[in-house]
């Protein structure tokens, strides 16, 4: 059974779609991140810009900027404390800050391939992991990674015929099911992300459930 | 992702398997039963994580999803023998 909108909710810094449940008309939004003053993507973007090495000044006059919003140190602060364990950076910062500057941390390019891709490497990850005796034998991945960004076989991409996710072949790996830290970050991540859709979604404690359309 | 977790080092990571890498695979013991001129693909996030290089494709439909297998262990060929160490295991896990 599907859902109707009933009207928005105004707070300071949002406007929220209500839904309204045909069943037992209870209203309610659909939104990520509610009882929050501040957007999620907001947040998300706070934590973010700190994590690429930016001080907390810093991250606050960048936020200033792209969302036309004030917010204080503390509150600042107070997201990258709630958020520290699902942002596990946090532990890397300080070293990969003396390794990259905030603008060279990242490096990212754009591929027009059969659609247009971004691909991105994480510099300081990358030299940080293949520091550690654990992960030295992977070093021919960077590579692999820094010839992709210069020396590439990009006309492959371009007129190849088979694309791995639509490969017809029969393969019979062992396949595991299992929720890990990668699902507990996505939980976090994809609402927040205005292409993802939530189909359903459950209110009134769980007694009943529709579809936002 | 890529910023904010301590593991993931690409996203969006062309990569592309060739006959000549198949052939290779097949020499070192692998049982590809599989053939194709170029096969080629991007990977959503490749990780470092414990002694070994993860490979994370979200499916928006995982439970529909039946090819999801096929594109991982592709995508664990590539980039070839030549640029990576020979892998000895090769897991797929599903993650939900």
């Amino acid at each position: 059974m599907s859902t109707t909108r009933r009207g928005k909710r105004r707070n300071r810094l949002r406007t929220l779609q209500l839904f309204q449940c045909p069943e037992c008309l209870h209203r309610f939004t659909g939104e990520a991140g509610k009882n929050r003053t501040y957007p999620l993507k907001l947040i998300l973007d706070a934590v973010s810009t700190f994590n690429l090495g930016y001080s907390i000044t810093g991250t606050r006059s960048i936020l200033r900027r792209r969302f036309h919003v004030d917010v204080p140190d503390r509150t600042i602060n107070s997201w990258l404390t709630a958020y520290r364990s699902v942002s596990t950076y946090a532990r890397l910062r300080a070293a990969g800050k003396k390794l990259f500057d905030p603008h060279s941390i990242i490096v990212s390019r754009f591929f027009e391939h059969r659609q247009v891709y971004r691909f991105q490497v994480h510099n300081a990850k990358l030299e940080l992991s293949l520091r550690s005796p654990l992960h030295r034998h992977l070093s021919p991945l960077r590579a692999y990674l820094t010839a992709v960004q210069r020396d590439f076989p990009h006309h492959l991409f371009q007129n190849t015929a088979e694309r791995s996710s639509t490969f017809p072949a029969q393969l019979h790996p062992a396949i595991f099911h299992k929720e890990n830290h990668a699902t507990r970050l996505a939980d976090l991540v994809l609402p927040s992300s205005p292409r993802i859709t939530r189909s359903v979604t459950k209110h009134c404690n769980g007694s009943c459930s529709s579809t936002i359309p | 992702m890529l910023i904010n977790d301590s593991v993931t080092v690409a996203v969006e990571v062309p990569v592309f398997l060739t006959q000549e890498d198949i052939s290779c695979y097949r020499s070192r013991g692998f049982d590809l039963d599989f053939e194709s001129d170029v096969i080629t693909g991007h990977i959503n996030f490749l990780q470092i994580r414990n002694g070994h290089i993860h490979i994370l494709d979200y499916k928006p439909d995982a439970h529909k999803e039946t090819h999801a297998h096929v594109q991982l262990t592709i995508y664990a060929l590539a980039p070839g023998p030549e640029n990576q160490p020979a892998p000895e295991i090769l897991q797929v896990r599903l993650v939900r």
